[in-house]
């Protein structure tokens, strides 16, 4: 015959689950709320739309919880979530719409100094916050974990899904890149 | 260039993400967002009913240790943190503390037990303000007494009203339509479930959202197909729906060990993760490729007294693997035992 799960037991097991995964979650946000957030912003370099991904990425990550395998760090595993949210939100038509209208009100309405400008009395912490976040993606992201995030070479390419050897390449390109934003003393090119 | 961006972390947080903060305002929207879900979520649920007929397999946990265990061995380790099993009572707490609140007749909606993070048991009383007010602390303090006679200081409990949810029109409409196709679920499964011994099933599940109805064989079985054709005829006696069979050939064997070293975690982890002293603050395990379990431990890698505690720590779960009771469950399969640090590593 077919066993209902309906006895008590199983309602039982049922609600600990979910009282669990809250409790997974909050401590999750405890742990990486900040360090997703940065990672956002890394990427979209905006922070409403930073936040609004921090959003997405944890209410994703209580969705997939049961499916977190042992085999990655949790820590890879939540980033991995966050950086593969901002590349589909970087392609998405919207976020491109945004910029767009974003640059052109920027252009003629902004008589207050945006963010950037007003650190233009740059320390060279700006300057080089500036220029890192001034490279390319795929340059961009390998800098910023492997030198603000403290990652392995292996445990970037496990985030990335690229190989160990790409993120040495990348890593070695961002920094040549950099090494001539400063000759050229600008830190433009997005 | 290495040397500036050795400092990158720092001249960031300094500058343009000093104002970028994870703050309590964007945790509770994350909450709300969940909380909004996971109604949504439910009707899902509700579309996808599973049954599973080994079901109970998992859910009997009533597994009773007779006497406490002491070997030898242990005795004469300095252990400083207590064997294992010593107030043996293998069923898991909250389950215990419900039907204790049950058998004292209060009315309660819920029991859980919450291990990560802050080791919590809540319980959710059902019924108005005021019969809240008159049982709370009853509750707390019976509750806090049986935590206190297993031994387990790690929990602290938390005693709250069960919340109705106010269901719209639409959300009436639509669980209306739900328990409809739950009803027409049932009876297709029923019918399938006759040519059970037939089939060799060892699961039966039905996604009516998806139109999909899986079943689980052992490996050994063959001729699918033609079973396949048969459940077809049998489902569209039922509806008119079209549905896709799914044949899933399961390793029974390995299915056994999955099943018996989920219950050997469940039997090691309750005390373990009841009394502070051993520090354990989760538990995980594997059998693929072979049995694994994963003590996760408050210990710091750093602290040199952690490699102690750990091993510790090993000693008295490989002890305890050896009782009798448990030789039963390991089944003589060759075991890894890992205990890692709060930061995931290994320290055994």
């Amino acid at each position: 015959m077919i066993n209902h799960i309906k006895s008590e037991a199983g309602q039982h097991t049922g609600y600990d689950l979910i009282q669990r995964k809250e409790c997974d979650l909050d401590s999750l946000m405890k742990e990486y709320g900040q360090s997703v957030l940065w990672l956002a912003y890394s990427y979209v370099k905006d922070k409403s739309l930073a936040e609004e991904i921090t959003q997405d990425v944890f209410i994703s990550c209580y969705e997939k919880m049961d499916t977190f395998r042992e085999e990655s760090s949790i820590k890879t595993w939540v980033y991995r979530i966050a950086s593969n949210r901002c590349k589909d939100v970087l392609k998405s038509r919207a976020y491109k719409y945004k910029k767009l209208t974003q640059s052109l009100f920027d252009h003629y309405f902004s008589t207050e100094q945006t963010p950037e400008d007003s650190f233009i009395k740059k320390s060279d912490e700006n300057e080089l916050s500036l220029k890192v976040l001034a490279l390319p993606i795929k340059y961009r992201e390998v800098i910023y974990l492997y030198y603000f995030e403290n990652l392995k070479l292996d445990e970037i390419s496990i985030l990335l899904s690229i190989k160990t050897n790409t993120v040495k390449t990348r890593l070695h390109r961002g920094r040549d890149l950099l090494k001539k934003m400063y000759e050229r003393g600008g830190s433009h090119g997005r | 260039m290495e040397d500036k961006l050795k400092k990158l972390r720092g001249s960031m947080t300094n500058t343009v993400l000093s104002d970028v903060t994870f703050d309590q305002n964007l945790e509770r929207k994350i909450h709300d967002r969940i909380e909004r879900r996971s109604f949504t979520s439910k009707r899902n649920h509700l579309g996808k009913r599973f049954m599973y007929l080994t079901a109970a397999a998992v859910l009997l946990f009533a597994l009773f240790i007779g006497s406490a265990f002491v070997s030898p061995a242990m005795a004469k380790m300095a252990a400083k943190i207590p064997y294992l099993g010593q107030y043996f009572e293998s069923e898991n707490i909250g389950y215990v503390i419900h039907e204790k609140l049950k058998e004292e007749r209060y009315q309660i909606s819920g029991v859980g037990a919450s291990y990560q993070g802050k080791k919590e048991i809540f319980i959710d009383i059902q019924g108005d303000d005021q019969y809240f007010e008159k049982v709370k602390n009853e509750v707390q303090s019976l509750a806090a007494e049986i935590l206190k006679s297993r031994g387990y200081d790690a929990y602290s409990v938390k005693v709250g009203k069960y919340q109705e949810r106010i269901l719209s029109e639409e959300d009436k409409k639509f669980m209306q339509e739900q328990e409809k196709q739950a009803e027409q679920d049932e009876n297709i499964l029923t019918a399938i479930n006759k040519k059970r011994e037939e089939y060799q099933l060892e699961g039966l599940g039905i996604d009516s959202n998806k139109k999909i109805i899986e079943m689980e064989v052992p490996n050994t079985v063959e001729r699918t197909d033609e079973m396949k054709q048969q459940v077809q005829k049998i489902v569209s006696a039922h509806t008119n729906e079209s549905y896709t069979i799914k044949i899933k050939k399961i390793n029974m064997k390995k299915r056994d060990q999955d099943w018996r070293w989920g219950q050997i975690l469940t039997m090691v982890g309750e005390d373990l993760m009841g009394k502070k002293v051993y520090k354990v603050t989760g538990l995980a395990y594997s059998v693929y490729p072979s049995p694994e379990i994963i003590f996760k431990t408050s210990l710091k890698s750093t602290d040199p007294d952690s490699k102690e505690h750990a091993e510790q720590l090993e000693k008295v779960i490989e002890d305890y693997l050896k009782t009798d009771e448990m030789k039963e469950k390991v089944k003589g399969d060759s075991y890894t035992i890992t205990i890692r640090s709060k930061d995931q590593k290994k320290l055994n």
